[in-house]
């Protein structure tokens, strides 16, 4: 943990909730002299499919990193080859998006496990002799100094971040992305709603201030099939959810501030738009269309 | 994340028996602050300063890792103290999520990508996912 950029201060001892308080000013100074944004109507939502956040534009979907992840993994094998190394080519699958889980699960037939095919690590990094190794991260054991990537893997993400390129999200669309969750997560009607998800969750057994605090930190879903425990609560956490429409009214409210945001931030954004659409061109003539 | 969180009734007989569950080790990362190919590498400092910890794996939970020194951090724990991140997996996207149990939000970093400064989990990274 640093505080805020200085780096160089160890605040170890610092109580949780002296940590929101700062954490509380640091929102204050990113996200400017925001005030709660009007609503619309609030449309009744049981999960997060189908629907999307404002700044999702500015951004890769997952289809799209998934596109970029294969060009990295294209063009390193390409370095690779021509070091004399064979490296096999990989395709990714499309991931997780912006929205998914965000607001806690809307599914409680897997409990609070992710679905299939979302969880699995990495495949072992394929052993590698010393001299692979050299070639592809600049090391002959691997070790990586971030920000300051070699070898193959360093070259080919080079060529994805250069010539107007942005290589994955923007530091500004993670930040509007980042800084409406925030407010939105502290604003009255959210507060509300989660009042009464609280409420709901207490008549079925459950004490819970937010769907941020469920599952319970006692609570393992690192067995390979949910418990009975955590599929009741995740169906009662559900139930909840959809009982207050509390999905609706958050991603309602958070809409409404990221609109906000992005006008406070139309020309950095746009950069980033164009960065973003660089890069799917780019990406496209790697993986050869 | 910092909000205390409690159970009431018959669920604490269960959560209790899968508390035993605690990570194989304490420690992951290596003595030199630097990050291992195929891992997910999480700083005490912004910058990718300070101690490190490495993953390869998806935690579902970080609550009993620590960090590895040297440097700032070093046996200090890695939930919710992280500060950066380098995802130094050749194939693989990272998922560092909000809350345990991969929920919330999420920062995804890229394969070979890294967040100077955590975003949503700057200070408040709780698990991690990838997806390959």
């Amino acid at each position: 943990m640093d505080l805020l950029n200085s780096s160089s201060v160890a605040s170890p001892g610092i109580p949780s909730g002296r940590r929101a308080a700062l954490a509380i000013a640091g929102l204050t100074l990113l996200a400017g002299c925001s005030s709660a944004p009007a609503v619309g109507d609030i449309p009744t939502l049981t999960s997060t499919a189908g629907i999307h956040l404002p700044i999702e534009q500015y951004m890769p979907s997952s289809a799209q990193a998934a596109r970029v992840t294969d060009a990295l993994s294209t063009l390193t094998a390409q370095c690779m080859h021509q070091h004399g190394f064979t490296y096999p080519v990989t395709r990714a699958v499309a991931g997780i998006g912006v929205l998914d889980r965000r607001y806690g699960i809307t599914d409680a037939g897997n409990g609070y496990h992710l679905p299939a095919g979302q969880l699995p690590s990495p495949p072992p990094v394929a052993a590698h002799s010393p001299a692979e190794l050299t070639a592809l991260t600049g090391d002959s054991q691997g070790r990586t100094r971030p920000g300051d990537p070699a070898g193959c893997l360093g070259e080919a993400q080079h060529k994805l971040d250069s010539g107007g390129a942005t290589y994955g999200t923007s530091p500004i669309a993670r930040q509007v992305d980042h800084d409406s969750f925030d407010a939105s997560k502290a604003d009255s009607r959210v507060q509300a709603v989660f009042a009464q998800w609280s409420a709901c969750m207490k008549d079925a057994g459950y004490r819970a201030d937010s769907p941020m605090d469920v599952p319970p930190d006692s609570m393992s879903v690192t067995t390979p099939k949910p418990s009975a425990a955590e599929l009741a609560m995740a169906t009662a956490d559900v139930a909840c959810k959809r009982r207050t429409n509390l999905v609706g009214v958050w991603f309602t409210v958070e809409t409404a501030y990221q609109r906000q945001l992005i006008d406070q931030h139309a020309d950095e954004l746009d950069r980033a738009r164009a960065g973003l659409a660089a890069e799917l061109k780019l990406v496209d003539s790697v993986n050869g269309g | 994340m910092s909000v205390s969180k409690k159970l009431v009734g018959a669920a604490i007989a269960a959560a209790a028996g899968v508390a035993l569950l605690a990570p194989a080790t304490a420690f992951a990362g290596t003595n030199d602050n630097t990050c291992l190919s195929g891992d997910n590498c999480l700083y005490f400092n912004s910058n990718y300063q300070g101690a490190v910890a490495g993953f390869e794996f998806a935690v579902y939970d970080f609550a009993g890792y620590n960090f590895r020194g040297p440097g700032n951090g070093a046996g200090q724990p890695v939930k919710n103290n992280a500060a950066s991140d380098y995802n130094n997996d050749p194939n693989c996207t990272v998922w560092v999520w909000y809350n345990h149990g991969y929920q919330g939000p999420a920062d995804a970093i890229a394969p070979q990508r890294g967040l100077p400064q955590l975003q949503h989990t700057y200070n408040q990274n709780a698990s991690q996912s990838w997806t390959c």
